[in-house]
């Protein structure tokens, strides 16, 4: 009976949080699309005269293109409709290409942005987490010492530093991989390389501090007079606890790999969300830029979402409180 | 009776500092042997010792172990593993933090049976109910279930002793396991290690600085002061005629029931750190007997008790 009424509670609990949270959600981007629309009001130039160029002249054309791009409306009709497009996934047509809607300019890189983070993720979190557990647990001696060390220079080494070095060494020096490029999966490895070596490091160093931590702590004492061999005491009871504090920074982490994937994909040419961002702002092209700005609120967002949800997971303590 | 561990010249050092100075004892078959001492006298680590589980601070720098015929100091760490938890189970002061969070008690119990019995998860899991039940745990199947946070000190303390008798063990080690606790929940856990050592005749080496909890428990003590022992004898014989001057201050410390005092009695001065243990007796610039000699000279242990004053009387 009370087992029942608790279970309830607990759904109950569950509800109002994720009805909290994406209430949330759709609050920030609200908030998102009205900055951006704002900020567009106030960046200098007018976008019809540059799509229309040397025909600039052309009176009657310019008015076309003010009525099909919806500049002709008043700006509060202008706002309204943009919102409600995007509430469809509609956001409207782009300045550079004219005609085209934003959503097919954004097509190839939204099926490449956040698909090299997640690869990217994904193969850093056990990495890094292997190397730091290898440090933790020979901490003290030269094993742990180098490990650190290769870790502070993985960090110390600034992204485009080690990209040129890369490139030199595995595509020039020894052409083993293309320079740059799309499409094959060789043209993916140098990037991946990239995007990794930083998150790999920032999460073995976070490995290593938290699990030395855990070590200290007297249920590892219990675990050990219990007379477990020591790599459950170390898998599964330290470093089962270390996944807790560690997941609030694989969300960072993933944040970042989405915005790296920026510097990345203009080192390597490659036409994801990153380049068409730098590129849209060069080229004036702001509903684009407004575009990409909006879906990486809704990624921060949903990653934000994600490890709360881990949280509750991982930590039997947070399932019910939150 | 017959011995079941003998400690012998047991030393433990942390770095240059000795904190154990060649401790000698015996735990019989089926006996409850206490150790009591103030914080800092060493009983702590010499119920860590026993596991070798003193860390890497620690180091066991001389003696010998011998646990039913072998010297645990001669075992391989995966010898030694395997007599953890096993032969020698232990629990701890702070049933708070001892258990995993993240873990069901039910699994942490199972986790003994699987790893040194290789049960199935299921068939541990069963075994762990039927722990919990022995342990005095209302509606275990639930119980089984619960992570430590949904669960009192009590019952904490509770899943401690049940997962240390998962495996009938000869002998368990407790380093203070009720001084956490409130009162009446201390008097239940006595009362449940009290009836777990006669269901499963175990040898008990109970850690305490609390005398009435010694009175209640054990059967012979040993009385620690500043990394030696300073006395030992049969409870009875203790508190009847304590022969060293710091039994005698301790047992007047414990204030008792029926007995009203204006002024409760203390122990002038604090235990000595380990790094500066006074010349001669290390009790004797707190002793209110002490003769010229017992500045001078290191008494021994000899016929129980370590003091010049006693041994002459």
């Amino acid at each position: 009976m009370h087992h029942v009424s608790l279970r309830a509670a607990t759904l109950r609990a569950v509800w109002r949080f994720a009805f909290r949270r994406v209430f949330g959600i759709v609050l920030v981007l609200f908030v998102a699309v009205v900055l951006t629309f704002g900020a567009l009001q106030y960046v200098p130039g007018d976008p019809i005269l540059i799509l229309l160029g040397d025909q600039s002249g052309d009176v009657e054309l310019e008015a076309r293109l003010r009525a099909e791009y919806g500049l002709d409306r008043p700006l509060t009709e202008q706002f309204v409709s943009y919102l409600g497009g995007v509430l469809r996934g509609d956001f409207g047509l782009s300045f550079r290409f004219a005609s085209t809607p934003v959503k097919d300019v954004l097509a190839t890189g939204l099926a490449i942005s956040p698909v090299l983070a997640l690869v990217a993720l994904v193969l850093s979190v056990p990495l890094g987490i292997g190397l730091g557990t290898f440090a933790a647990r020979r901490k003290g001696t030269l094993a742990d010492s180098l490990t650190m060390f290769v870790l502070v220079l993985g960090i110390s080494i600034p992204n485009f530093a080690l990209a040129s070095f890369l490139v030199y060494l595995f595509a020039v020096r020894v052409p083993l991989l293309p320079v740059a490029g799309w499409g094959t999966p060789a043209q993916a490895v140098l990037p991946l390389v990239l995007l990794i070596v930083p998150a790999m490091v920032y999460i073995g160093r976070l490995t290593r501090t938290y699990l030395l931590e855990v070590l200290q702590e007297d249920y590892i004492r219990t675990a050990r007079a219990k007379g477990l061999r020591e790599h459950l005491v170390i898998y599964r009871h330290a470093l089962r606890n270390t996944l807790v504090p560690l997941s609030t920074s694989i969300g960072i982490i993933f944040g970042g790999l989405l915005s790296g994937t920026f510097v990345v994909e203009t080192i390597f040419n490659i036409p994801g969300l990153g380049s068409l961002a730098i590129q849209s702002v060069f080229a004036r092209d702001y509903p684009v830029v407004m575009a990409v700005v909006l879906l990486y609120t809704l990624f921060y967002s949903l990653i934000n979402l994600g490890v709360d949800l881990l949280y509750g997971v991982l930590d039997p303590r947070i399932r019910l409180s939150s | 009776m017959k011995a079941l561990l003998e400690v012998r010249d047991l030393r433990v050092s942390f770095g240059a500092t000795e904190v154990l100075d060649g401790i000698d004892f015996d735990v019989y078959e089926g006996e409850v042997l206490a150790i009591v001492g103030e914080s800092g006298s060493g009983k702590s680590v010499t119920a860590l010792s026993m596991m070798r589980l003193l860390g890497e601070s620690a180091e066991i720098t001389s003696g010998s172990l011998r646990f039913s015929g072998r010297d645990l100091l001669e075992l391989s760490e995966d010898e030694m593993r395997k007599v953890r938890g096993r032969e020698i189970a232990m629990i701890f002061q702070e049933p708070m933090s001892s258990l995993n969070p993240v873990y069901t008690a039910g699994f942490q119990v199972a986790e003994v049976l699987e790893e040194h019995f290789g049960y199935s998860r299921k068939a541990a899991l069963e075994k762990a109910r039927e722990l919990f039940e022995m342990v005095g745990i209302p509606a275990p199947e639930e119980r089984l279930r619960s992570y430590p946070h949904e669960l009192s000190g009590g019952m904490r303390q509770r899943v401690m002793i049940a997962m240390a008798m998962a495996s009938e063990p000869k002998l368990l080690v407790a380093d203070e396991p009720t001084t956490a606790l409130d009162v009446t929940i201390q008097a239940q856990i006595l009362a449940l290690m009290k009836d777990v050592r006669s269901r499963f005749g175990t040898s008990v080496l109970f850690i305490t600085h609390d005398m009435g909890v010694v009175a209640s428990i054990a059967d012979r003590m040993l009385v620690m002061y500043a990394g030696q022992i300073v006395e030992e004898g049969s409870v009875e014989s203790l508190f009847e005629s304590p022969r060293h001057p710091y039994t005698q201050r301790l047992l007047a410390c414990a204030p008792s029931i029926g007995e009203r005092k204006e002024r409760l009695s203390v122990i002038e001065g604090f235990a000595p750190s380990p790094d500066a243990y006074p010349g001669g007796c290390r009790f004797h610039p707190r002793c209110s007997e002490a003769i010229e000699r017992c500045s001078a000279e290191p008494p021994r242990l000899v016929r129980g008790v370590r003091c010049w004053v006693a041994e002459d009387s």
